[in-house]
Order: structure tokens, then C-alpha cells, then sequence
């Protein structure tokens, strides 16, 4: 309050002047404008390509087609993770089609000099989650994948965004992509998050509050002091579901916990070079006088465990609410209300806390990472699983993997019940063997809850990793606050 | 070229449902495909058929009801959300659709369609609404020339927004990839405006940061400078070169062995050549705090310079110089990879207050063997496929934890043959049966010993290169030292140097041009034309064996030699 206070009756300016009126995303897109065409999109270049192997066979098709090369094959870094087996990735993929789609990765990597962290591989992951463990993802950057969840990356202060197959071509080709100039959202988050709320739980939150299509043609930057307080990996988590809500993309100004994290790792600079990095980075923030065309605030003392019972990541409630009915909707809403709980089962207006579900999965490219694995660890130890549920932990990356065998996180999950499987998207959507089966309830961290998204008929309830775990130990959809503060 | 796409006049299918995603368009167990084709038979698969059975399909949705057809898809807000996979866009083109019309469409689906011909058309709320009402067998027609979407029995229309750039691909069938593929010049003026570094289609330029250093450093160095311009005439490149100060030198002139605008040379070149530091009023003075090695240090540590590299060859001409018998140099190929920011070197140092007792810590992390690691398999795949690990694993932790990592990272590369040495033996191995290696990987300690043991294989240490990497820009110098007794006699053997600039251009991509300096170092070599080391009699200066290099380069020597005319610098053909 006093600092406030003295800004507002000091006459002298701030001491660092950040004006100037732009925003961070108007910084980076600057950056890498090549070309604007009149009255058409502007020519964007690209410093990072990530591929895998569903989203870009086509693409290489085409270059073939032409007898062209990938024009900077040392920008674009590729990994096997859609449709890859999660249990003995030793052995020769069963399913044909994948095992294919897995091969013809390996030749167009190998054809067109791209670096590969192909299955096997010590740094083979979810795409998502390899780029910023190995330090490849950095602040300032333009970043795209074939993948929607690539706003992930925005956590890092990027403009990272999700494109067609046909973009895939287009950025081998050229290193450049077509792109018009999105609208930009601020979304600022103040305030402190309350025991058991995670960031997953405030991402669910606004989607909940703006609904699946309400950030369509924005790019967001996520702002505010709860923001400035979570770690990367939750940061990453925000910006990872900022697509859940139609944005082109999420992002969120780098700070000291940005460089702190990567710093060191793999691919990042090191040693002199890291530092004139950072003085750069330090320089990309929305500047005080950014005007942006929409604005929403939340506070994050609002915010409880979240749970969705619908079908698309928008239809979200606290633990402890009850379905919304007919009446609490608006009228355009009614009938996707009433398709949506017909085929999750659910009634309107019922209560889903105590409701017995049957699966629980922990993973996927927005709650796959070491720090979700430890959170879940330091919960569920000494703890057993309830009976009838299965409970998959599928982790982001081999190192993420790696890391939990090696600081006994694996052996907690065993003594749980819960059984750690190797990475990959896996039942995220089901592209490999891990599906939920028909008419069953999936407990999820991952990130949408589409009908039929983790198998047909499978019925998904997003939640953050906690409230999956708390989950898994009930056997019931249970408000994670009651088991710590009972364990307190 | 894609389709043109002009007018549409159809029936349509209307697909009352709001928030239609793109894991309903096309099930991602569909995505498993490595071509564009077929996917519509899939298209709403879920939607359509009672548990994924084809012979059971659902009489309630509108695609399995024949009274509905047409090239036109109506749909409820928010189409296309959720996955970018253009399959979405794919299987809706193949089922037969060339408009989808609704009140609000995804992003990135958007984007999608237009690029496979397929018109997204955005109408308001209430003139959806009004499509849905009408009765079955109504026609619409969209005009994307006009922007408008005509209901037509009734000739209500709408218009609708569409980007003019996208329209008018639309509309000649143009592609957004010939576009951008056709403006590959620009997009190389940016990635140098951007990077520093121009590389256009005719010429590629680099940035060089040179430091030539103490002693025999700047003569030698100078015979690479002319190999490099001779390279980049005969290329058609551009060395640009940066020159800076280390070691005694700069000392003598800044009286720091390395000074920062040193330091911002190298961070901002594309490859740093270096000649040699030192200088015996250092090495004599035992007191002195300011030395010229400490600026080689520091530019390692600035740079992240974890590996050092070093090719050991054999020259045939030169072989009667090696301390080995010729018969066991034949096939002698290898290059050792020393880590070289860990280890011995840089763990905590102690002594106890009256110096009878000293330890020196020994540690290395999973990370710093991981990333020089992956650099010594990639040399190995692309040489003979095989790689020696030489470590003390019997005794100690670290080798134990080298050869753990070294193991998990085999498995990553499974064509090249991974065995392992202890130190002891790999030092008598090089000795007795050289031509065994390929690539040798090791940590601090005991590659600076076997690499200067590997060395001598060659007849003299003034032939052999070296290059350091690290995740930035890379070093690269002869491993001979600054030879200050030599110094200013144009006497110094300048093949290292030259070798060091081959790897420099290998480093840089440059594989023909590396492959021609090497031919051209070989011709000399062949040729008899080398310094004082090699041929204490007939031997020639180093600035004459960097011209014959440079001469061999641009192409402008005679098949014979006349060494008559090139003795003493007397040479009529330079």
C-alpha cells in the first residue's frame, strides 16, 4: 500500500523509464517481422520449428514433391510423442500405422539434417516438454509446432503458437510463416492463491469465466503478482491451455525465475554469451502504457481446487459447486449443456464431489513435469490408491522419467498403486494403447475433455495434479484441501 | 497452385451443434497417416457410427441422412476449436465440402482451411439462425469475388469478412508456400540483419574473430588468413575478420591477458581462429599474478568450452619422423574428445595450514558428460562407428558415473560400436596398436595426457590442430605453443594452424571447403615443401609453405614442381 502510495504522490518519474507503449508481444512480433503485406498478413520468421511425427509427414511429402531441402534444418528440433507405446519403449512399436508414421520421422529427419530425439533417445519427450528442459526454449523467440498446445512455450516470455500441417511445409520451406497480427488480451491475475490451488486450477478458472472461445483472435499475456509468484513450470501450464480459451497464443514477461531456469541447461547459452542474452531478455515486458484492447482481472483468492463436467475445457466449477442447471445458462449454451452432460452421464445441477470415478491420469504436455511428478509424490506418500481405480502417471520426458527414478519419486508411486509409464502424449488423446474405456471416468490433468478425446465414450474430468491425486487415493472426486488440512 | 476457389451454389448439411472441435472432425486414432488422402471417410467418425462400427450408423446424424447433401457444411458457433490438425480440414475436403459456414470459427482451423481451398465463411448470429431454419433442399451461394453469402430462395444475403491477401490466393489458386518461397532473399537479408552474419544465395559471409596472440602466434595464424581469403575468392565468401588481443601481447598493450571488448569479439563472431600465448618473462616469474594463460582460460569458461578436439592422421611423406615403428602408423585415424571445463582441474583445491597435506576434488555431473557425449557419437557415426571411452571405472566414482551415461547414450546410437579403456591400458593401446582408434572420448585429466601422448604419433607437434566447442562459438588453434625462441623467424611450422582453419570451416559447414585446404596442406606436404621441424636441410619458410597453400587453393599451380624456383622465396610462380 505505502509503495503505492509514494509512487502516486512522487513527482519524479520512475527511475527506469517503460514507456513507450508497446507490448511484450508487439516487441517479439517486431522483431521478426521480414515483410508486411498491404492490406494481408505480415511474413513472420520462425527461430524455433518443433515437429513430431503425426503432424509432419505431409509437410515433408510436399517438400519431396518439390526435390526441395528444409531451408534451416538447425532451427527446427524434432521427437516422437503423439502416437508412441508409454510401456516397453524397447521393444519395436506393435501398432503398424504408428510404428510407420515413428520410421518415416527417423528418414525425414536423417533426409533433411534435423536434430532428432526420437524414441530411445535420452531426450526423447512431449515436445512441450523437452524444448524448455533442454533449454532450446527461450525469451524473445517466435516458436511454432504442428501441435495447438504450443503456447506453452509463451511461459518463457515467446511467441509460441500451434499450426496446420500445410504451416509446417511453409516454415521448412522458407523458416517463415504467414501470420496476421492478433488482437492482444491482458489477463491479470492478483493476489494469493489459496492452500491446494494450483496453476492448473486458475487456468481451468478463466476458461470457466470466458469460455472455450472467449480469447478467439487474442494473444494473451497473463500479468499480475499470483503470475509473478508461480514457478516456470507452472507458468508453463497456464500458457499451455491459453488455446483452451481459442487464444493464438499465451505469454508471460520473463523475469528472474525465467533466467534462473535456464540457466545451465543444454542448449542455453552459457557463460558470457548467457549473460548478454539476459540483458536482451530483461528488456521484454509490457511496457506501462501499453494500451490492450481487452483487459480482465481476476483475483486469486476466488480461485478453489477446479473440476470440469462437461465437454470442452470452458465448462469448469470449483470442487465443491454443483453443475450448473438449464436456468443458470444462457439460452445459446442450453443445448450444448444438455448434449454435453448426456454424454458425461451427469444431471443438471449435481453436486460432483463424492461421485466414484474409475481412472486417473497424470500427465500430458500441461502436467508432466518433474515438479507436478514431486507435488503428487510428496502427497500420495504413505498413501495407497482406492481399489477400483487405475491410476497412470505417464511423465513429460525421459528426463523427467530419469529424475524421478533417481530422487524416489518411482517408489512412492509403486507404493501407491499408481503405475509410472514411459513418455509420451499417451491417453491425453489416446493416440496409442492408453485409452479410457467407454462410459468410464477419467480423473485428468491433461487438457481437454472433448467427448471421446481419451477414447470413445471415455468420459474426462480435468483437474489439476493435486486434485487427480486426491482423486486416485479416494477413488472419489474428493476437495484436496479437506486431505492436507486432515493431514495437517 | 491450389484450386481456384470463385462461387459456390449448393445445398447445404446443417450441423446444429455449437463448439464443434477438432477431435470430433477427425478422432486422433484417424491421425495415424502419412499422407493427405481418405480422410473422409473418418470425417465425424464418432458421430456417425454406433461403437466405431460402420455397419451401425447413427440414424440421427445429419451426415447418415440422405435428404441432406451438398457442398456446403453449416455449423453452430465456435467450429474448429481445439487441435491445430489440419486432418480437421483434410477430411471435410475429402467428404466433399469446399464451404463451411458458421458463426464463429477457431483460429487455427481457419487458417487451416484456407490453406486446402476449403471457404470459412463467418455469418452473424442471426443469419445463421435463419439458415437453420430453412427447410430442407434450400440452396445457398456463396460469391467470394462480391464477399457475400446469398440465402436464395429468398436473396437475403450477408456480407463477410476475409482477408484481401487470402482472397486473392483463393481466388487464382495461389499457394502461401510458392509465396514464400519466393521470398527467400529477403528472408536471408533478415536472418543476416538479424544474426550478423549474411549468408545470401551467392555469397555466404562470416564473421572471424582472430587472435594471433604471443611468439610464433600472428606468423602462423597470417598463413590461414591467406588460405581463407584464397578460399573465399574461390567460393565466392566472405571472411570477415575481427582481430583481438590476448595472452602477453595484451597484456603488453592493455594490461589485462584478456580484455572485454576480446571477450564481445569472440562472443559475436561466427568461429574464433586462434594462434598460440605465451611468453618466457611469465613462465620464468613465478610471482607474476597477471599471466598470459589466465586469457585463455577465461575465454573457455566465457564461452562454455567444454570439449576439445583433436584429430591424430599420419602424413605419408612424414612418416619416416614418428617415434613408432612405420608398420603399426598405417591406418592411424583418430580423434580424441576431452571434456574440459570439469574433472580435477576445476574441483575444490585444499591445503592444510603448514602444506603438508593437499587434495584436489575430483567431480563431474550427469550434464557435462551428456553434452560432450552427444558430440562424440555424432563424430563417430559420421567416421568408422566407433568409440573408445577411456576412463579409470575400477577405481573411481566418476568413470563409473562416465561410463553409466556414455551406456544410456549408446542406446541412442545404435550403429556405432561403444568399448571401454581404462586409462592405464588406452595409454599403452595408442602406443602399440594406434590404428585400433576411431573416436576416443574422455574426461579432463586423462585427455590432456593422451592427447599429448597421441600427438607425437604424427612426427611433430606443429602439424596437429585442435578445435574447442561449446554451445557457442568455437575455438580453433594448432596445439603447438607460442615457441617464443622461434618467434619473428618465419621459421614455425604453420600446417597446424592451417588444419586447425580446415576444422574451422567444417565447424562453419563448409565441408568442400575444409576438404580443399586439407588437399591443398597434403599437396605441400607430398611436394616437400615444409618448414625447418619437418626437413631440418631443404626446408622452406612458413610464410612460403602458407603461399604454395593458397597458390594450390586458387587453383594456379603447375602439375610439376620446380623447387628450384620456389627455394628461399625466390619463387617466379608466386
Amino acid at each position: 500500500m505505502s509503495e503505492s502510495k509514494n509512487k502516486a504522490t512522487s513527482q519524479t518519474p520512475l527511475p527506469t523509464s517503460r514507456g513507450g507503449g508497446l507490448s511484450l508481444f508487439t516487441k517479439i512480433w517486431n522483431n521478426h517481422v521480414v515483410q508486411t503485406i498491404t492490406d494481408g498478413p505480415s511474413v513472420i520468421y520462425i527461430d524455433k520449428h518443433f515437429i513430431h511425427e503425426v503432424t509432419s509427414p505431409q509437410a515433408f511429402a510436399g517438400l519431396d514433391k518439390r526435390g526441395e531441402k528444409v531451408f534451416r534444418p538447425q532451427h527446427t528440433v524434432a521427437t516422437a510423442d503423439h502416437n508412441v507405446p508409454t510401456i516397453n519403449q524397447h521393444l519395436p512399436i506393435k501398432d503398424q500405422l504408428s510404428k510407420l508414421q515413428v520410421e518415416q520421422l527417423v528418414t525425414n529427419c536423417a533426409n533433411h539434417s534435423i536434430e532428432l530425439y526420437g524414441l530411445g533417445h535420452a531426450y526423447q519427450g512431449i515436445v512441450h516438454v523437452i524444448g524448455p528442459e533442454l533449454g532450446i526454449t527461450q525469451p524473445g523467440m517466435t516458436i511454432v509446432c504442428g501441435d495447438s498446445h504450443t503456447s506453452t512455450h509463451g511461459a518463457f516470455g515467446a511467441i509460441a503458437f500451434g499450426i496446420g500441417t500445410s504451416e509446417v511445409e511453409m516454415v521448412f520451406a522458407s523458416q517463415c510463416i504467414l501470420q496476421s497480427k492478433p488482437k492482444l488480451m491482458r489477463i491479470t491475475i492478483d493476489g494469493v492463491l489459496n492452500e491446494g490451488v494450483l496453476s492448473k486450477d486458475i487456468i481451468l478458472y478463466i476458461i470457466s469465466k470466458i469460455s472455450s472461445g472467449g480469447a478467439t483472435g487474442y494473444a494473451v499475456e497473463f500479468a499480475g503478482s499470483a503470475i509473478r509468484a508461480l514457478s516456470m513450470e507452472a507458468r508453463m501450464t497456464i500458457c499451455n491451455m491459453s488455446i483452451e480459451m481459442g487464444a493464438r497464443c499465451g505469454l508471460i514477461a520473463p523475469d528472474e525465475k525465467t533466467f534462473a531456469y535456464i540457466k545451465g541447461r543444454v542448449f542455453a547459452p552459457q557463460g558470457g554469451v548467457f549473460e548478454k542474452a539476459v540483458a536482451a531478455w530483461r528488456l521484454l515486458y509490457s511496457d506501462d502504457d501499453t494500451v490492450f484492447d481487452e483487459e480482465i482481472v481476476f483475483n486469486a483468492a476466488d480461485i478453489t481446487p477446479m473440476i470440469t463436467y462437461g465437454t470442452n475445457p470452458g465448462m469448469g466449477i470449483g470442487i465443491n459447486q454443483k453443475i450448473p442447471t438449464a436456468a443458470q445458462v444462457s439460452s445459446s449454451d442450453q443445448t450444448g449443456l444438455e448434449k454435453s452432460l448426456a454424454y458425461m452421464g451427469l444431471q443438471q445441477g449435481e453436486q460432483l464431489m463424492g461421485k466414484k470415478i474409475d481412472y486417473v491420469f497424470i500427465g500430458s504436455c500441461t502436467n508432466s513435469r518433474i515438479e507436478d511428478l514431486r507435488l503428487v509424490a510428496s502427497f500420495v506418500k504413505g498413501k495407497k490408491k482406492a481399489d477400483d481405480v487405475e491410476v497412470w502417471i505417464v511423465p513429460g520426458s525421459k528426463q523427467v522419467e530419469q529424475q524421478a527414478i533417481e530422487e524416489g519419486i518411482a517408489t512412492i508411486f509403486e507404493e501407491a498403486g499408481f503405475q509410472l509409464r514411459q513418455p509420451g502424449c499417451s491417453a491425453c488423446l489416446g493416440m496409442n494403447e492408453d485409452k479410457i474405456p467407454a462410459g468410464k471416468y477419467c480423473v485428468s490433468t491433461s487438457n481437454r475433455n472433448f467427448e471421446g478425446r481419451q477414447g470413445a465414450g471415455a468420459r474426462t474430468l480435468l483437474a489439476s495434479p493435486l486434485t487427480a491425486a486426491a482423486a486416485a487415493i479416494a477413488g472419489r472426486i474428493t476437495d484436496v484441501r479437506e486431505m492436507i488440512i486432515s493431514k495437517n | 497452385m491450389t484450386t481456384a476457389f470463385k462461387n459456390c451454389t449448393s445445398r447445404f448439411v446443417p450441423l446444429n451443434i455449437e463448439n464443434v472441435d477438432t477431435d470430433q472432425i477427425i478422432p486422433a486414432r484417424f491421425l495415424k497417416a502419412t499422407t493427405k488422402d481418405g480422410f473422409g471417410k473418418n470425417l465425424f467418425r464418432d458421430w456417425r457410427y454406433n461403437n466405431d462400427d460402420e455397419l451401425n450408423a447413427r440414424e440421427d446424424f445429419i451426415l447418415n441422412n440422405k435428404e441432406y447433401s451438398g457442398e456446403i457444411l453449416v455449423a453452430a458457433k465456435n467450429f474448429g476449436c481445439g487441435s491445430s490438425r489440419e486432418h480437421a480440414a483434410w477430411s471435410i475436403v475429402d467428404y466433399g465440402f469446399r464451404v463451411v459456414v458458421s458463426s464463429f470459427f477457431a483460429d487455427i482451423f481457419k487458417s487451416n482451411a484456407l490453406n486446402n481451398g476449403l471457404l470459412p465463411v463467418q455469418v452473424s448470429d442471426a443469419f445463421l439462425q435463419k439458415i437453420f431454419a430453412l427447410p430442407n433442399g434450400n440452396t445457398l451461394t456463396i460469391n467470394l469475388a462480391a464477399q457475400t453469402i446469398t440465402i436464395d430462395a429468398t436473396g437475403e444475403h450477408e456480407s463477410f469478412d476475409i482477408n484481401h491477401y487470402k482472397k486473392t490466393c483463393l481466388l487464382n489458386g495461389y499457394n502461401d508456400i510458392d509465396y514464400l518461397r519466393s521470398m527467400k532473399k529477403e528472408i536471408e537479408k533478415f536472418e543476416a540483419a538479424k544474426e550478423g552474419a549474411v549468408s545470401t544465395t551467392k555469397q555466404k559471409q562470416f564473421s572471424i574473430a582472430v587472435i594471433m596472440g604471443d611468439g610464433i602466434g600472428p606468423e602462423v595464424t597470417r598463413q590461414s588468413i591467406k588460405a581463407l581469403d584464397a578460399i573465399g575468392e574461390k567460393f565466392g565468401h566472405h571472411f570477415h575478420y575481427t582481430y583481438a588481443l590476448m595472452g602477453a601481447d595484451a597484456i603488453d598493450k592493455t594490461g589485462s591477458p584478456i580484455p572485454d571488448e576480446t571477450l564481445e569479439i569472440c562472443v559475436e563472431s561466427d568461429a574464433i581462429l586462434f594462434g598460440a600465448i605465451g611468453h618466457p618473462k611469465y613462465d620464468n616469474d613465478p610471482t607474476a599474478t597477471v599471466r598470459p594463460e589466465q586469457g585463455l582460460l577465461k575465454l573457455r569458461k566465457e564461452l562454455g568450452l567444454f570439449a576439445n578436439i583433436r584429430p591424430v592422421t599420419t602424413f605419408p611423406s612424414l612418416l619416416h619422423l614418428s617415434p613408432l615403428k612405420n608398420n603399426r602408423l598405417t591406418g592411424v585415424d583418430f580423434v580424441v574428445y576431452r571434456e574440459l571445463t570439469g574433472g580435477i582441474y576445476f574441483g575444490e583445491k585444499k591445503v592444510n595450514s603448514d602444506y603438508t597435506e593437499a587434495s584436489d576434488l575430483c567431480s563431474y555431473n550427469k550434464n557435462e558428460i551428456t553434452r560432450i557425449a552427444h558430440l562424440a557419437f555424432k563424430a563417430a557415426a559420421k567416421r568408422k562407428n566407433h568409440l573408445t571411452l577411456v576412463d579409470k571405472a575400477n577405481v573411481l566414482e566418476t568413470s563409473r558415473l562416465w561410463r553409466k551415461v556414455v551406456q544410456e547414450i549408446a542406446e541412442t546410437y545404435p550403429e556405432v560400436k561403444v568399448d571401454y579403456l581404462f586409462v592405464d591400458n588406452a595409454a599403452m593401446q595408442i602406443i602399440v596398436n594406434p590404428a585400433q582408434f576411431d573416436v576416443v572420448l574422455t574426461e579432463n585429466m586423462f585427455g590432456d595426457i593422451i592427447s599429448d601422448e597421441a600427438s607425437v604419433i604424427s612426427g611433430s607437434l606443429g602439424m596437429l590442430p585442435s578445435a574447442s566447442v561449446g554451445t557457442h562459438t568455437a575455438l580453433f588453434e594448432p596445439i603447438h605453443g607460442s615457441y617464443p625462441q622461434a618467434a619473428g623467424k618465419d621459421i614455425a611450422n604453420p600446417v597446424g594452424s592451417l588444419l586447425s582453419t580446415a576444422m574451422l570451416l567444417d565447424h562453419l559447414k563448409l565441408f568442400k571447403e575444409a576438404a580443399l585446404l586439407r588437399q591443398a596442406v597434403a599437396f605441400t606436404l607430398d611436394a616437400k615443401i615444409v618448414t625447418k621441424d619437418i626437413d631440418p636441410i631443404n626446408y622452406y619458410f612458413t610464410s612460403t609453405v602458407g603461399d604454395m597453400v593458397s597458390e594450390y587453393i586458387y587453383g594456379r599451380l603447375p602439375g610439376e614442381m620446380n623447387h628450384g624456383n620456389i627455394e628461399l622465396r625466390k619463387s617466379t610462380l608466386i
